[in-house]
């Protein structure tokens, strides 16, 4: 799928299996929702929350934009535009041409590159003080 | 009439085929964002300060150049004195006439001097043409 040999913290096992797409183009306006680990990359616009309730990886592309939402999931590469909250449960990548206008929390590993544009709060939500193991 | 039949692509082959071509159009779309993004960072940070300092010491290496030698004295002063230009065939200097056989010269050599031209030029202003040239500075005549 990809040539690019960059360590992800999203694996790219992950972003290989994403069985939805938004193409570049596509206005998608309503609530995104599933119970099952899938995936979905929005290279459109989508107005609205995407939910994984377990597993889930959520890829907004270079050419995505998301607006007006919650993106919750295991997994979230973010390369495009996002205004809303993000909630990674396991990790979250924000990659160099990201824009994210809004909160982002994750549980375990996160990763911002330097030229990202972030505004709003990073919060981690596992235990701050447990000794690594 | 022959029907063509076409293979339909499994969903299967429908999804890797779409996401491999998003992934094609993401590349390319972060990374010309990126490179953007780390030009405009770039910008006033390094090129405006190592052209200003590009500029300085060109101002610099400038100012501290020697200045060039001044001439010899010799040299400076003009070798020959110039004529201004004939504006019309009637300004042109026209050669003195011949003097006549047995009598002086009506006109004694002025010496050379630097308004040597303009005398010359303002005789023959002066002078109705056709006439016989007065002289300016009769060999008997003193300044008065």
């Amino acid at each position: 799928m990809s040539s690019n040999p960059t360590t992800r913290l999203v694996p790219v096992e992950r972003l290989a299996a994403i069985t939805s797409l938004i193409a570049e183009g596509a206005v998608f306006e309503g609530n995104f929702h599933t119970a099952v680990d899938q995936g979905i990359k929005i290279d459109g616009t989508l107005t609205g929350n995407v939910t994984f309730q377990t597993g889930g990886t959520l890829h907004v592309g270079a050419t995505g934009v998301v607006e007006n939402t919650r993106l919750e999931a295991d997994y979230i590469f973010i390369e495009g535009k996002v205004v809303g909250a993000v909630i990674a449960r396991k990790a979250l990548e924000i990659a160099g041409s990201a824009t994210l206008l809004g909160d982002a929390s994750y549980d375990e590993l996160i990763d911002i590159h330097p030229r990202a544009r972030v505004r709003g709060k990073i919060e981690y939500r596992g235990d701050i003080d447990a000794r690594p193991t | 009439m022959t029907a063509v039949t076409q293979s339909i692509p499994d969903s299967e082959t429908l999804r890797r085929a779409a996401l491999a071509a998003s992934w094609r159009r993401s590349q390319g779309v972060a990374r010309r964002r990126l490179w953007w993004r780390w030009t405009l960072w770039l910008l006033p940070r390094v090129l405006v300060p190592l052209g200003a300092v590009a500029a300085l010491a060109w101002a610099a290496m400038r100012w501290t150049q020697p200045a060039p030698a001044p001439e010899p004295a010799h040299l400076g002063r003009p070798r020959t004195i110039e004529r201004p230009p004939a504006a019309d065939a009637r300004n042109a200097v026209r050669p003195e006439p011949a003097p006549a056989a047995g009598s002086a010269p009506a006109i004694a050599t002025a010496p050379p001097s630097p308004s040597a031209s303009t005398t010359i030029l303002l005789r023959l202003d002066l002078a109705p043409t056709g006439s016989a040239t007065p002289p300016i500075n009769p060999p008997g005549d003193k300044p008065r």
